[in-house]
């Protein structure tokens, strides 16, 4: 049986070129690091990997990192919906400036961001020191990775929304309107539901920038093991003691949750597109 | 049960720009009532102000006496037909109609059994499953016309709502949407562009330009006796012919004669359809035939005399048993039209050269 059986026949030739070009690329830059780490981890042989991946502080870490994570994005979720909608849907002066400032945390060093984040929200920073009376500490505790997290991840959820807002139909709302919706039944029945697939596309691309981010979280979070590190500083510090088992078993361990959180991300946007017939 | 409209002095500017000047209109309960006008006119924007999604400067709308201006659009109890349907694509086709209850939070027993009556009213029964994306165009508007209606609005308002549909399509739509108006008698109000359309399915059409009523009648009434040139030649092809009029007699630029009016004396411009011009073999006829081309059931003929051109179009058969064609030599004449002197804007009816007035003439006097 020829090739044709599973794959469309296209007025572009080089199918297979281009296939190959992918496969070789998406090795080099993907797939032989990773499979030089797991390797690696392999060479620990099952017991010794387990032992050093369940050590009480990786896993305090990973939940950390993992819960921050969706923390983070799910906020951005929501705040990023509300920039992207009121960039696309109005016209005011300075609007262009604010859209070129959502691609800042982008382009900015991350490290620069944490340090000034951390400036910012420490008890006697400007705005640690307005929260601090109500009891309320942003730095060096896990509300600081959040934040931090949340910094990095918002420009993924704009960017994803800005297009699929700017084609949403204004008479879809009118007809809600006129049928008797309210503002908030539209948003919700009329409104939220073909945006969803984007959001759910812009809350993946988030997460898994939030997962790995390293830079910007250090100087805010404080670092306390098993309560405010995250797991990518936990690696940096075994390589630094070099504990380079102990690096790679979490490496596996980190690489193996993002890849099944990831998947579940693309499972449920899957799954909402089929829904909701986009 | 059907509401009657009464709109009075309704008024709209958009950043200097009129775009509704004083509009005043009744619209009888129960009635079919078109907005006839050229893009621009303002008859969307009219329709979107008794809907409650566009407000205006000045003026009042009211729903058998009680003033809606003050409330919004989702407590007016109106239908709206989009011209691209706006239908929730995320929605199934009875999903959809039945949007306008759910949010009422009518029992769901009840959507279900009015979602299936009007499936059956707009014959769609087996596609309440559907997605909106399955379906055809013209399903499509039908979807969007049991939305509307199935509120029970007090009053049903299509924009365009055959605008993107092909020709066949529209045409067994517009005759269906005529039966149902016949049926359920409910107010109903539509935007068009399409003089056509408006005369078949209105029993009243309002023709609007620049923001502004230019005139308001049955078809019959608007088609016999135009108020404005505007309006007469909105209401189809057209002959234009600039005159000047001595003693009742219309003469042509070049001074042959054109036909009879009541005006006396001054410049003016004749409006003459291409239907209203006889046309009679003669080889020793002023007139040349130039060219002639049969579309169909009509036959369309250039004329020319003396710098002036005129179209004018016969039945093909009419054209055949008479013999013409191009380069002939004919005699030719205005059999009706309308005149509009320089001095006025109201047109006079105008009569063949031959003889003074006509019996269904002399009825216009006065009119406009």
């Amino acid at each position: 049986m020829k090739a044709s059986a599973w794959r469309e026949p296209s007025v572009l030739p080089g199918f297979a070129p281009s296939l190959t070009a992918t496969l070789l690329w998406l090795g080099l830059l993907i797939i032989a690091p990773l499979a030089a780490m797991v390797a690696t981890a392999a060479g620990l042989g099952w017991g010794g990997f387990w032992t050093l991946a369940l050590r009480p502080r990786v896993l305090a870490d990973l939940s950390v990192s993992v819960s921050s994570a969706i923390a983070a994005s799910l906020i951005d979720a929501v705040f990023g919906l509300i920039i992207a909608w009121v960039l696309t849907r109005y016209r005011f002066p300075g609007r262009q400036l604010i859209d070129a400032l959502i691609d800042l945390p982008f382009a900015l060093p991350t490290a620069v961001a944490g340090i000034a984040l951390a400036a910012l929200y420490a008890p006697q920073g400007p705005i640690g020191a307005v929260l601090a009376p109500f009891g309320i500490t942003i730095a060096y505790t896990r509300a600081g990775i959040v934040v931090a997290l949340m910094f990095v991840g918002l420009p993924f959820i704009v960017r994803t929304l800005e297009p699929v807002i700017a084609e949403l139909e204004i008479e879809q709302e009118e007809a809600a309107e006129v049928l008797g919706a309210s503002a908030t039944t539209s948003f919700f029945t009329v409104l939220l539901p073909p945006l969803l697939p984007a959001l759910l596309t812009g809350f993946a691309l988030a997460l898994a920038r939030a997962l790995g981010e390293y830079g910007s979280v250090i100087f805010i979070a404080g670092n306390k093991p098993m309560v405010s590190e995250i797991l990518p500083l936990l690696i940096v510090t075994e390589l630094e003691q070099f504990n380079i088992p102990g690096a790679v078993a979490i490496a596996t361990l980190m690489l193996a949750a993002s890849f099944l959180l990831l998947i579940g991300v693309n499972l449920l946007q899957a799954w909402v597109r089929k829904r909701h017939g986009a | 049960m059907s509401t009657r409209i009464e709109i009075a002095g309704l008024s709209k500017a958009l950043t200097g720009q009129v775009v509704l000047d004083g509009i005043d209109l009744t619209i009888p309960p129960g009635e079919l009532t078109a907005l006839l006008g050229p893009s621009g006119s303002g008859k969307t924007t009219l329709l979107r102000m008794i809907a409650g999604l566009d407000r205006p400067d000045r003026g009042t709308v009211l729903f058998d006496g009680e003033d809606v201006l003050t409330r919004p659009a989702r407590e007016r109890g109106v239908g709206l037909v989009f011209q691209h349907y706006a239908l929730f694509r995320h929605m199934t086709v009875a999903r959809n109609i039945g949007f306008g209850l759910a949010v009422r939070k009518a029992p769901r027993a009840r959507i279900a059994e009015k979602v299936q009556a009007l499936l059956r009213l707009v014959q769609l029964e087996f596609l309440g499953g559907r997605y909106p994306a399955q379906l055809s165009g013209g399903q499509r508007q039908r979807v969007a016309l049991a939305r509307a209606l199935a509120i029970e609005p007090r009053v049903l308002l299509l924009d365009e709502p055959f605008g993107a549909l092909d020709a066949v399509v529209r045409r067994d739509l517009r005759r269906w949407l005529r039966r149902l108006h016949r049926e359920m008698h409910i107010t109903t109000v539509f935007v068009t562009h399409d003089q056509e359309e408006a005369f078949e399915l209105a029993d009243r059409v309002v023709v609007m330009n620049g923001g502004r009523i230019r005139q308001s009648g049955t078809p019959m009434q608007l088609y016999r006796e135009p108020a404005d040139s505007f309006v007469y030649r909105f209401l189809g092809e057209t002959n234009e012919i600039p005159c000047r009029i001595e003693n009742g007699l219309v003469l042509a630029e070049a001074g042959f004669l054109l036909g009879r009016t009541e005006t006396r004396a001054g410049g003016g411009t004749v409006y003459v359809r291409p239907h209203q011009i006889a046309i009679r073999p003669d080889e020793a006829g002023a007139w040349r035939i130039t060219e002639m081309v049969a579309s169909g059931p009509a036959s369309r003929i250039g004329l020319a005399r003396e710098g002036l051109i005129l179209e004018a179009i016969l039945p093909a058969e009419q054209a055949l048993a008479l013999g013409l064609g191009a380069e002939m030599a004919v005699e030719v004449e205005i059999t009706a039209g309308v005149v509009i002197a320089d001095a006025a804007t109201a047109p006079a009816p105008l009569a063949p050269a031959a003889r003074l007035a006509r019996p269904h003439l002399a009825g216009q006097e006065g009119t406009g």
